[in-house]
Parts: C-alpha cells; structure tokens; sequence
C-alpha cells in the first residue's frame, strides 16, 4: 500500500441486500469492490469521500389535529451536518394546518437540499 | 339490518390491505377495506425513517409518504375505519363494530385477511423482576415519540436487535436521550444490516450480540436491568451479570401474525411462521380465503407486502367473480439449513414465475446455493454469496421445477454451503 492509500470496509446501504464493500481511497482516486451493482458503486464512493444520510425527524405542529409532523431532508445530507439540521429542527414550530412536501427549512447549514415535511396535518378551531 | 353486500372484503389497512384493495378493485371487484384504526395505513404514519418505496417506486420515501401513496390510490374505495372485525364465518359473514357505526354485517364472496402482526412484550419472553413503569415494546415508544410528540425516558436499554430497536436507538439518540446498548440473544443481526449501520454505527451506539436481559429492577419506575451473557444453548450465564442503569427498557424481540380471524376459518396454519398456509396466489386452505403481508410472514420490507396484497387481492376478485378454487397443489417443505418457506402449497399446474420466499435457519457468511427438488433431484438453484437469518431471500420456481411438478411430488427448498 502506497502512501496516502486508505481500505475501508464499508457495508453498502444502497439496498436492503448490504453488500459488503472494500474501498481504497487514493487522495481523490476511489476503488470500490465487492458491490453488486451500479448503485453499490456510486454508494461506496460517496460514503468513503462524504457519507450522507437522509435526514427524518419531526417538528411540532401548534393548532394541528397533532402534536407533531414528520419531516425529511428531499435528498441525502453529509453525515456531519445532521446535529447541527435536527438542533435548528428543534426551534421550528410550524402552525397548522401543514401541507405535505411544505418547506420547513430552506436549505439548513449550507447542506443543499430543503427541509419538508413528509405529511399533511388539518387544522383543528 | 341489512347486510352490506360486495365481491371482495378486505380485513386490515396497512399495506397488505391497502394493496390488496386497490388491486381487486382494479380488478373489477367492489372492494370494501374495514380499519380498526381512525386512519389507514397501519404501522406506515409513525415509521417516520426513510427507506421506503426503493423497489416500488424507485425513491426513498418515508412511512408516511410511502402511507399516502397508497391511500391515495384507494381513495375511491368503500372503506369503514375506526372498525374492528369481531368475528368472520364460512361464505363470508364477516361482523364488524365501531363506535360510529354500532354492529355491521358484512357479506363478501371472497375475504382477504390483512391484519398484520403485533410486538411481542414482556410478558411473551417472560422477563423475571419488579413490575415498574418505563418497560415497553420498541414501537410503542415509536408511536409516542413520532405520534404523538412524547419523549418516554431519558436513558435506554434496548433488548432485541429487530429493525424497529435499531430504528428507536438513533430516533432516541436524535431526540438529546441516551441509549446505553442494544442487546441481542441470539449470535448474530436480527434485522438488516442497513439498520445496523446507519441508526448503530453512526450514532456509536454499541451492539452486544449473545446477550439478554435476566431482570427488570425498580418500584415506581425503571431504575435498571441486569443484563447477562448466554452460552451456546441460549441459557444466561449468572458469571457474567451486569446492573445497567437505565429509565426505559425498550424490547424488540419479534412480531407475532395476528391470526385470531383465520383460526376462527379453520385454515391450516404454518407453526413456524406463525401464519396461516397459503398458495402461490396467498389462497389459504379455505377456499376463497386469502392472505397477504404480516399475518402470513413478518417481511422486512413494506414494499413486500404491499406486492403480497396486491397478488391477495387481485386473486380474492377473481375468486369472487368465478369461483374457482383450484384442485390440485404441490406441497413446498422446507428442508436442510431452511426455516420458513412461503408459499407453503403451489397451485397445479404451477406457475414458473412463482417466487419463492424463505428465510434461513442460521447465517451462511460464504458462497452458497439455494436448491429447489423434486423427488430427490435438483430443478432451480440460485447462486447467494451469503444468506442471513435477517433477511428474507427469494427465488423463481422456473419452468424445470414446474414442469417436474407435472409429475407428481413435492417441492423441498434447502440451503448448501457452495
């Protein structure tokens, strides 16, 4: 192994199937095996360079049929990032009635992606 | 009174039901879909985790999302929520009851049961010690913190790797709570490995495979567990017993199929899945029976049992428009490194694009075969490069097995190390 060479055992969490992977990261030059798919790939890649995971929690919900709605990332955000997203995520109280896919928060920490809510919730009078 | 009237009744609506719904109606059958809940959806609203849809949609949603796809897709179809089913009989007759509606009738020519499965709990693995607050099943705790905005503790125990321990773990974690261990009986993951990495691994949240809790401390509330190592026959070895302290005891040690309806039908029931026998069109031993989702095997994936509805209830309007029950089956027995096997019976002549279903008796981490035979000699294979307890894994029946079916004989299903 030459210098700045790195393996990383990485269980693929592209799918369900968890295809166990072996990626050597040489500076920005990245070998991924052991994937059985394209997706497996691309997976490995991402998560040796910059893991990301779709953020979910939930966010209360003042005047709604419910206490609280359930909300997402639209797309996967670096691993670092998520304490800083759920911390602002615990300031934001949204007021009914909720729409689904309403923008919660506009592009959190500089992750590239909104935050929305992932379900609808009616106003009670 | 007068008895509502239609072709398909589906009992449950998760996603087997609401599946099974949509497809007997798309199948030309007047559908009504009966809910014990106030909403649809089952289990789908408070699984607020993404992982949703990838088979079926080819995108991550969330329960929730993955819920209101459904849901939408029913909207047209006749539905009583907030009612329970109390009794079913031959033919149908099906009794429900719910506080807006008082006592119903239901008459349907075929019945398709969704109910699901529940949590096992304390008393299911019988967990020695005082009897305080604080010990719950995992999704419990999952309704309260994702439902209804409620935080059940501030430090955790976790017995039991199922998919929805591992899932509260980060939720918990997430939410400012602790959570000291996941502790897991048996030798190895009960749920998937995706789990384990992104809720365990992320969040430094140990996994103590081989380990159990031997007894629950505390008056009022939790103050803690012991926690104890087991040997090779599972049996907890007292030299090793540990007091950790925690407020909250979450258990995730397995779902049970809701069966009391199909008992009630006399269909033959499958003792290691804890669901009633069912053909390759999720026909049980009652003709005009059928079953899908949870109440057959529990899945790991949603996407699964939504497609085992779909099949349920497009099978439930053909029986209902035509009658015909089949007369003929193959049995499908699980052999050697085997546990389960769904389904259990092959309708003749069988169908080649038939999947096979199963889940193994203990990991395979090499190379290996699943083999299906017929009288003594191979007549599918599939190649796995591991196959683990956790995860169900599948393969086609093919145009050889189906053909050696034609014969005569049973179908056996085993697992070889390559």
């Amino acid at each position: 192994m030459s210098a700045g060479e790195e393996t990383k055992e990485i269980i693929c969490t592209a799918c369900p199937r968890g295809c166990p992977l072996q990626v050597r990261v040489l500076r920005e030059a990245v070998q991924v095996e052991g994937a059985s798919c394209r997706r497996g790939v691309a997976f490995g890649r991402t998560e040796a360079l910059d893991p990301r995971r779709v953020l979910t929690t939930t966010v209360r919900v003042r005047g709604g049929a419910v206490p609280v709605v359930p909300v997402r990332t639209r797309s996967p955000i670096s691993r670092g990032l998520v304490p800083g997203v759920l911390a602002e995520l615990r300031r934001v109280e949204l007021l009914a009635p909720v729409s689904l896919h309403q923008i919660v928060l506009a592009d959190p920490a500089d992750a590239g992606t909104d935050v929305v809510t992932a379900a609808s919730v009616e106003e009670v009078s | 009174m007068t008895p509502i009237q239609c072709d398909v009744a589906v009992i449950g609506g998760g996603p087997a039901g609401l599946a099974a719904a949509v497809a007997a109606t798309e199948a030309g059958a007047d559908t009504l879909l009966l809910e014990r809940h106030v909403e649809l959806g089952g289990v789908l609203p408070q699984c607020i985790h993404p992982g949703f849809g990838l088979k079926l949609f080819g995108e991550e949603l969330t329960g929730p999302e993955y819920s209101q796809r459904w849901v939408s897709q029913a909207a047209g179809i006749r539905r009583l929520t907030d009612t329970m089913v109390v009794s079913v009989s031959p033919g149908f007759t099906v009794w429900a009851t719910g506080p807006a509606s008082g006592l119903l009738e239901v008459r349907s020519g075929s019945l398709v049961l969704a109910m699901g499965c529940r949590e096992r709990t304390r008393g299911a693995i019988a967990i020695a010690g005082t009897r305080p607050a604080g010990v719950m099943t995992a999704g419990t705790a999952q309704r309260l913190v994702n439902v209804h905005g409620h935080m059940p503790g501030k430090r955790f125990v976790i017995l039991g790797s199922g998919d929805i321990g591992m899932i509260m773990a980060r939720r918990l974690t997430w939410e400012g709570a602790e959570v000291v261990g996941v502790y897991e009986l048996l030798p190895h993951l009960a749920g998937l490995r995706r789990n384990y990495v992104q809720c365990l691994q992320d969040n430094d949240i140990p996994l103590h495979l081989g380990h159990t809790v031997t007894e629950i401390h505390g008056d009022r509330r939790l103050t803690g567990v012991t926690v104890c190592g087991v040997d090779q026959a599972m049996c907890p070895m007292p030299a090793t017993a540990q007091l950790v302290p925690a407020d909250t005891l979450l258990l995730s040690v397995g779902l049970i199929p809701e069966n009391e309806l199909t008992r009630a039908l006399g269909a033959e029931m499958d003792a290691v899945t804890g669901g009633p026998v069912v053909d390759d069109r999720m026909q049980t031993t009652v003709p005009g029976l059928f079953a899908a989702g949870n109440v057959v095997q529990v899945h790991d994936l949603a996407d699964d049992v939504s497609l085992a509805g779909a099949v349920a209830g497009r099978e439930a309007a053909a029986y209902a428009r035509d009658g015909t029950a089949g007369a003929a089956w193959a049995r499908v027995t699980p052999g050697s490194g085997v546990r389960s096997v769904v389904p259990q019976r092959l309708r003749l002549p069988a169908d080649p694009a038939t999947e096979i279903t199963l889940r193994v008796r203990r990991p395979v981490e090499q190379r290996c075969h699943l083999l299906l035979t017929v009288r003594g000699a191979t007549v599918a294979r599939r190649r796995l490069d591991y196959a683990r307890p956790g995860e169900m894994v599948s393969l086609s029946l093919g145009a050889q097995a189906a053909q050696a079916l034609r014969e005569g004989g049973d179908l056996a299903v085993e697992v070889v190390e390559a």
